[in-house]
């Protein structure tokens, strides 16, 4: 049977949320494997969610803030984007390839970019396989 | 405060070695407010150790808690019943948490996941700055509230050497001359007849090279 | 006389004296040290002994200090603050003047995170007024820096080592105001005799003496300015660029780059500052820093017009 990775994908209420909403409403190719975590701006992210995602069984975790300059509150995607440079370094040095976290800019009438970007992150996800921390113990 | 930084992640999965069942330890102090060892690193130092060791295929389990001050004894005993079925102790805090613990449960191993740097301040959001290296006899009345045995690369204590340029030390641009600010501030404060006098040879007994250090206060002991 | 040395002697005559340098091997080669010396010899009334330089493994200043005794030179010892604490500078001191050793030049010392042993624990235990203090409490007081007196039993005599306290001083460093009051201090303490740090811009260095002349510095205190031959204008770049407390005019630069023969004009550049400098009030003599470059110090000296050396009256 084809490898079906789980995927997080932590979004922007502000954007990728209504993004991934709208590209749900055209049933338009939606991939039904993607959790959807909202965040009322990528600068909520804590480095803990992306590595309790990855507890919790995930394969990949996307991450979609605005584009920058387009945050609500500033600067909270550039905070976001460096948080994640540096969750990729340490699971990296944990043994999880840092290409199963993925960082995107996306706004909230980019829903076929939306759906594009997940379809392909999919296929990236499925090419690496399960993520090593699924197997068995 | 303490400041501290949480060691390489590797490091610290070295340090688990064979051992089994893990507490990983936060303090509510020092190391929360420099971002290395509150809540939030301990919630996610364990979460990595449970990926990694799940990675390497290592049965291990990985509990966390965080205390108000690992450097009181009354505050390390709370660790108790979730320490008592562990093989090994983690601890966030700076060194005097990791010794406090150690003291308090003999016969746990407990390694630190932090390395201690210095007493300091944050000097802005994520930058961290030495102050002052408890040298038990401070001269900041004498040097414009500014400590040349902390801040000046040579702790010397009778003005800037040879190597003080623009402001910076000679060992690098990142660093302030401590002697220039010295100069300056005394200099705004007119009292720059201050630096004319020879500081003569400091006694250095009462800092770390007079052995470990201990304080009594008679009229507050029991 | 505080101490009777070559170079006291020649200062206390009046004569305008000129110091060299002489850089320790990185290995044990005692050939070399006699070599550096051989050169030396007969052109330079004394020859400071760098202690571990640039914070790199050396032999010591003390011994290569007693070797250039032994060949003839007049050697001027440099301690830095940097590798002793107070205990072994003056077991030193006291080494120094066993072996006849007379002058010392007290320093900071670059920092260890220059050198070869960047890991190395510094120790800083005094600064080098202190250290200087330190040196004439020796001579002058007869005691130890704790205030014991220097002998070896409480029958025996005082026997103290008797040093000719040197400091350097670098005009160019910052902040400029602070560089004199400095120097006052290191003569409060009890320095004998100034080294600059070499000199490459002329109008800062007379704005830096003009102050230390106000001041009646140059009096209290034999004064030497300090000057370097440089082989290429790279060196200059470099030091402008890499080595603080150096101020390099980009002209000097230029001239340099522009030069048929660098080697030769950088010896034309020093020979022309030790005749400026000459000029100015206060400067009783040249420390010439042929840094690994000992062999052109006899040609500044003779093209200088200070040869022959004087001689001792």
């Amino acid at each position: 049977m084809d490898f079906m990775p789980a995927i997080v994908a932590f979004c922007c209420e502000n954007s990728a949320f209504r993004a991934a909403d709208t590209a749900g409403a055209k049933q338009e190719g939606y991939p039904s494997n993607i959790k959807i975590c909202r965040l009322p701006c990528s600068g909520k992210l804590e480095i803990n969610y992306i590595l309790r995602a990855f507890e919790e069984g995930a394969d990949g975790v996307f991450i979609f803030a605005c584009h920058p300059d387009s945050c609500k509150f500033l600067k909270g995607n550039v905070r976001a984007q460096k948080r994640v440079e540096h969750t990729g370094a340490l699971l990296e040095k944990i043994g999880i390839k840092k290409e199963r976290l993925r960082f995107f800019y996306l706004s909230e009438l980019e829903w076929t970019k939306f759906l594009d970007l997940v379809q392909q992150g999919n296929e990236s996800i499925k090419g690496l396989g399960p993520c090593p921390t699924k197997v068995k113990v | 405060m303490i400041i501290a930084e949480q060691k390489e992640i590797s490091e610290i999965i070295n340090m688990v070695g064979d051992h089994r069942k893990i507490l990983v330890i936060g303090c509510d102090t020092c190391v929360t407010v420099c971002l290395s060892g509150g809540a939030k690193e301990v919630a996610i130092l364990a979460s990595a150790l449970r990926l990694a060791f799940r990675v390497q295929g290592k049965q291990v389990e990985v509990n966390e808690t965080t205390i108000e001050r690992q450097c009181e004894i009354e505050f390390v005993d709370s660790l108790e019943s979730m320490a008592k079925d562990k093989d090994l102790l983690i601890s966030m805090g700076c060194g005097i948490g990791v010794q406090t613990i150690a003291e308090r449960f003999f016969h746990l191993p407990v390694v630190p996941a932090l390395n201690t740097k210095f007493l300091g301040l944050p000097e802005k959001q994520g930058v961290w700055v030495e102050r002052c290296q408890a040298c038990g006899q401070c001269v900041l009345d004498k040097t414009g509230g500014i400590c040349p045995i902390s801040r000046c690369s040579k702790s010397l204590l009778n003005g800037p050497c040879g190597g003080s340029q623009n402001g910076k030390c000679e060992i690098n641009d990142e660093i302030d001359c401590a002697w220039h600010l010295i100069y300056e501030r005394l200099k705004a404060l007119n009292r720059l007849e201050c630096l004319e006098e020879i500081m003569p040879v400091k006694d250095w007994s009462t800092s770390r090279d007079g052995g470990p250090r201990k304080m009594i206060r008679e009229d507050m002991c029991l | 006389m505080k101490v009777g040395s070559r170079l006291e002697t020649l200062l206390t005559q009046g004569e305008f004296v000129a110091t060299a340098e002489l850089g320790p091997p990185k290995s044990a080669d005692l050939e070399l040290i006699k070599k550096k010396a051989a050169i030396l010899r007969g052109y330079a009334d004394a020859v400071n002994i760098t202690d571990n330089q640039t914070a790199i493994v050396r032999v010591s200043s003390i011994a290569a200090g007693k070797i250039s005794l032994d060949e003839g030179l007049e050697p001027i010892i440099q301690m830095t603050c940097r590798d002793r604490n107070r205990l072994a500078m003056q077991a030193d001191i006291l080494g120094a003047h066993v072996f006849g050793l007379k002058n010392l030049l007290c320093l900071s010392g670059d920092h260890q995170s220059f050198g070869n042993h960047p890991q190395a624990k510094n120790v800083y235990d005094l600064d080098s007024i202190q250290l200087a203090q330190m040196v004439k409490n020796m001579r002058d007081e007869k005691v130890f820096q704790c205030g014991d007196e220097i002998k070896n039993t409480k029958k025996s005599e005082v026997i103290e080592p008797r040093m000719f306290v040197g400091v350097a001083a670098n005009p160019f460093a910052d902040p400029f105001e602070f560089r004199v009051i400095r120097l006052a201090k290191k003569i409060k303490a009890g320095a004998d005799f100034v080294q600059t740090q070499c000199i490459f811009d002329l109008p800062k260095f007379k704005e830096w003496m003009k102050m230390v002349v106000d001041r009646g510095l140059h009096e209290k205190v034999y004064l030497l300015a300090g000057v370097m031959p440089v082989k290429s204008y790279r060196v200059l770049q470099y030091m402008k660029k890499n080595v603080a407390g150096m101020s390099i005019p980009d002209e000097l630069i230029d001239r340099m780059k522009g030069a048929e023969d660098p080697k030769a004009e950088g010896v034309k550049i020093c020979i022309e500052l030790i005749q400026q400098v000459r000029e100015i009030e206060g400067i009783r003599g040249v420390h010439i820093m042929a840094v690994e470059w000992e062999a052109i110090v006899p040609s500044i000296v003779q093209e200088a017009g200070l040869y022959p050396r004087p001689q001792i009256q």
